[in-house]
């Protein structure tokens, strides 16, 4: 079938935008059309990943793969450039594509004035074919290809307004971060390599029993290292909450939707590594539910609006890992392609109240704009829904079932996964009465100036806030006798052993209402402190948490720490080098070779004395040992 | 064989005498400071070498060299030297110094590597007499059939060995230069301008 | 029989020659060295014709008499050398044209 032997065609779309925009930008296209071509091209993307979809699913295979050419060949490691579309990278194709395009529209209004918007597209679709490139790629190292190249858009997008100091540190300190989990990744390659003898997933797989204990401890650990610098787990999250310099569809797209969720879509792809009894799952559930736990407390004593929801894709992503870590990965890639929608959602609502409050980020500088911004009011509150677990609301469903697992797992992990629950409906409650309930604290000069943004912008808040009310109907549960669509679709890329719920329906039901009360009595504190009173609430907040609450608004002191321990001794290294290694010794030798070459050259311009004589007498003496040569040798 | 049976030699006679001139005449005319003077000892070396030729059986070659040489190119010399009026410029050997002594022991070396060769091997002696007088047959030239007939160093027997198909190409060569550098120096002679400077350096002169 | 051998010209030819080469390098009169380059291709031409002798082959001769039209070509351009720097530089002295140096 056609769309089955092309998979490349759903890179087609952003590559050429990407290409189009970045080297051939013109005039008459005018800005908006720029910005048409790039939504063009991840629309295109988003169809062919529909297309696909359904091939695949009328198809009788499973998987397809492709190679299309030799891309790297060296001694007996050949690497092809071969995609492969399953179900799993079908579900992410259609999540990033889809998410990714109407995210794109988004940006058509948001970024309408900004002076470098043809640039913005650039990135973004180049960004768009990166992260394609991540799910469809067939072996680790063109995976890694995608993999870079989504960290390296991440980095020029988080500093896309490089004039700002801030914005340029917090794209340093990303790829800094990264570089240590892309380092993990990479030996993962090498070692995968060594074992396996090569690097294609299928054949990987099927040698899986070629590998000792040792080998499949160390390949996963390095591999979740990788993990944790793209996911933002600890101890590595800390460059997400600073990536929320870029643009707001940014954060959207790349640090809440897709990008960040690449770590989980490797684990889940490499899975059968992973579920090896050898592997550092149980490592993995724990620094999961930890990061959940950690990253919901700071977010609820940060008061800029993108911070609060940079910390809570945290917090979300760190559920998914502790899905991966007990083996649920369906439940992982379900709260993935929830949160995508909820997440991507309430971060594009927070850049429409951004821009409508003009570049105002403060929560505490906001309240009452429910009245002004009704769109987003309403998509905003669905999403907080959402997100809180409130029933029927998408991540009520995904977030349960990664709690149900858990609690089958190990209670010590559901207990954490609750705990972070309650807290997610306790800050996401705060975010929104702080920002939309209550009087207004603004003044009025800028309360006139707030306006509901333009169709291009509510158009998409509208769709995702739709998919976030429906998305749950993926992966309804599966012992209570409902359908887990999801389920169905990934199974056969799964493990065989696990898949099984040994649960009642009553434990489950049980479950489910003990979540739901407790998301609802965290929504309802948030509520009964800052719906109406606003800041008040706030200062009675400070009160009840009293010296805890300035560690959370200082998240703990981590970047502190982290300065102290490695950055500054790593600086005091650097000065040392600098001062003294680099000019005593690298500059000292290169400064002795030049000398040395001047001082040769500055003798031998002296034998050039420009006069002829001197010049006949060396051809003479030339002349004169030549022929003692003959004389001598030449009997 | 032995110094008597040189000096036996019809040609011994005017050989020495010759040679001895061409050398006084030589190292007349290095030494000497005025070059109009320096120029007429170099007409007495020419001469003296001419004869050398004549007892070489080389009368054309001779002829030549006297009227090329101490003819032709004298005379050039000279009139370049009285256009100039560089005649009377002082200049005389370089003041002794590393340059003069590398230049004196480097020409000494020379003259003795080049002797050690020249006695290196057993070189042919010279016949004088009738054994040679009249020439060897010739040599095969380019196969044309016709012998040699001319007596060894007649003008007219170097003529046929000119044309020969061996020398011929280069004696073409040979004219080409001649022309070219005929075209070259006319280029240079009318490059002069009145300022005495070649048209080149005559567009930058303002900058000295 | 009488012969001389060619030995004594080769003698000749090399103090010519010898002498030219030690007047080349250590006068600075150009006029003069371009002669002395006379006597060095003369030093040539005496051993040409001695061995054109020796071997009772004329073509030694010629390319002696090649050898005089090679001089003549070599004085004109030299010659007019001379002249046209002279022109510029008013003086015959080569050490006074010595702007090539390193």
């Amino acid at each position: 079938m056609f769309f089955l032997n092309t998979l490349w065609l759903v890179l087609l779309g952003p590559t050429l935008g990407a290409l189009i925009n970045g080297l051939w930008p013109a005039k008459y296209r005018g800005r908006l059309g720029h910005g048409v071509l790039a939504c063009a091209g991840a629309g295109l993307s988003f169809l062919i990943a529909i297309i696909q979809h359904i091939a695949l699913s009328i198809s009788s295979e499973t998987i397809v793969r492709h190679g299309y050419f030799t891309w790297i060949e060296a001694g007996n490691l050949t690497i092809e450039f071969a995609l492969r579309l399953d179900p799993l990278s079908s579900v992410m194709c259609l999540v990033v594509a889809g998410v990714g395009f109407l995210i794109h529209v988004y940006s058509l209004g948001y970024m309408a004035e900004d002076r470098a918007y043809v640039r913005f597209f650039t990135y973004m679709n180049m960004f768009l074919a990166a992260m394609l490139l991540l799910v469809t790629a067939s072996n680790l190292p063109l995976m890694f290809v995608g993999w870079e190249g989504v960290g390296l858009c991440s980095y020029l997008l988080i500093g896309f307004w490089h004039r700002k100091n801030s914005a340029s540190t917090a794209g340093f300190k990303a790829f800094a971060v990264n570089r240590i989990g892309d380092a993990g990744f990479l030996i993962a390659t090498f070692w995968c390599w060594k074992v396996f003898g090569t690097l294609e997933f299928h054949e990987m797989f099927a040698r899986i029993g070629e590998a000792s204990a040792a080998d499949i401890r160390w390949i996963t650990l390095l591999l979740f290292v990788g993990a944790t610098g793209k996911s933002a787990q600890i101890p590595l999250y800390v460059w997400l909450p600073d990536a929320m310099e870029g643009p707001t569809p940014v954060s959207a797209l790349i640090h809440a939707a897709t990008m960040v969720t690449a770590g989980v879509y490797m684990i889940v792809r490499m899975n059968p590594l992973f579920h090896q009894p050898e592997s550092v799952s149980v490592l993995i559930a724990w620094i999961g539910a930890l990061t959940a736990i950690f990253s919901a407390t700071i977010a609820i004593g940060q008061r800029d609006i993108k911070r609060v929801l940079a910390y809570s894709t945290v917090s979300q992503l760190g559920y998914m890992f502790l899905a991966v870590g007990i083996g649920a990965y369906v439940a992982a890639i379900f709260h993935l392609v929830t949160h995508a929608f909820f997440k991507a959602c309430l971060f594009l609502g927070s850049g429409s109240v951004i821009h409508a409050c003009h570049e105002e980020q403060d929560i505490m500088n906001m309240g009452g704009l429910k009245a002004k911004m009704k769109t987003t009011h309403w998509t905003f509150l669905v999403s907080t829904l959402a997100i809180a677990g409130v029933f029927p609301l998408a991540g009520f469903f995904s977030k349960d079932e990664i709690l149900a697992y858990s609690f089958e797992s190990s209670q010590a992990l559901y207990i954490i996964g609750l705990a972070a629950a309650i807290m997610t409906a306790f800050y996401m409650g705060r975010l929104l009465f702080l920002t939309f309930y209550g009087g207004r604290r603004m003044n009025d000069e800028k309360w006139e100036k707030v306006h509901e943004s333009p169709r291009t912008m509510t158009f998409a808040l509208v769709v995702l806030g739709v998919l976030a009310v429906f998305g749950g109907l993926l992966g309804l549960p599966k012992n209570l006798g409902l359908p887990h669509v999801l389920y169905g679709y990934l199974e056969p890329l799964l493990p065989k052993v696990h898949g099984e719920h040994h649960m009642s329906a009553a434990v489950e039901l049980g479950l489910m209402a003990l979540s739901l009360a407790l998301a609802l009595g965290g929504l309802g504190v948030a509520a009964s402190l800052f719906r109406r009173r606003g800041a008040e609430g706030e200062e009675r907040l400070r009160g009840v948490l009293g010296p805890v609450h300035g560690a959370l608004e200082n998240k703990w002191y981590v970047d502190e720490l982290y300065n102290t321990l490695i950055v500054s001794p790593l600086s005091k290294l650097a000065r040392i080098v600098s001062d003294w290694f680099d000019p005593g010794i690298i500059d000292g030798a290169v400064h002795a070779i030049a000398g040395a070459v001047g001082l040769g050259s500055e003798r031998q311009t002296r034998t050039q004395t420009g006069r002829i004589r001197d010049y006949v007498l060396v051809i003479l003496t030339g002349t004169f040992l030549l022929v003692l040569c003959l004389v001598v040798l030449g009997r | 064989m032995s110094l008597a049976s040189w000096a036996s030699a019809p040609q011994f006679a005017p050989m020495v005498i010759a040679s001895l001139l061409a050398i006084v005449g030589a190292i007349m005319m290095v030494t000497r400071r005025d070059v109009v003077r320096g120029a007429l000892w170099l007409v007495i070396t020419l001469i003296a070498v001419a004869v050398l030729f004549i007892t070489l059986m080389a009368d054309l070659i001779a002829v030549v060299q006297v009227v090329v040489y101490a003819g032709a190119i004298i005379v050039l010399f000279l009139f370049v030297i009285i256009l100039l009026a560089a005649g009377k410029e002082p200049d005389a050997l370089r003041n002794a110094g590393p340059g003069t002594w590398a230049a004196g022991a480097v020409a000494l070396g020379l003259l003795v590597v080049v002797l050690a060769a020249g006695f290196s091997g057993e070189l042919p002696q010279l016949q004088w007499g009738s054994a040679v007088a009249t020439d060897s047959p010739g040599r095969d030239t380019g196969g044309e059939e016709e012998p040699m007939t001319h007596p060894f160093g007649s003008p007219a027997g170097v003529g046929q060995a000119i044309f020969s198909a061996q020398n011929v190409l280069t004696l073409e060569l040979i004219s080409i230069l001649l022309i070219t550098a005929m075209v070259g120096v006319i280029v240079l002679a009318k490059g002069l301008r009145p300022t005495g400077r070649l048209p080149a350096e005559a567009d930058e002169g303002s900058e000295e | 029989m009488q012969f001389v051998p060619l030995q004594a010209y080769v003698v000749v030819a090399a103090l010519l020659f010898v002498i030219g080469a030690a007047g080349f390098c250590l006068r600075r009169n150009v006029l003069v060295m371009l002669m002395c380059v006379e006597l060095m291709l003369t030093a040539a031409s005496i051993v040409f014709v001695a061995a054109a002798r020796a071997h009772a082959d004329v073509n030694g001769q010629v390319i002696a008499l090649f050898l005089i039209a090679l001089a003549a070509v070599e004085v004109a351009v030299g010659l007019a050398l001379v002249v046209a720097v002279f022109h510029n530089r008013r003086s015959v002295d080569v050490d006074t044209v010595a702007d090539l140096k390193g």
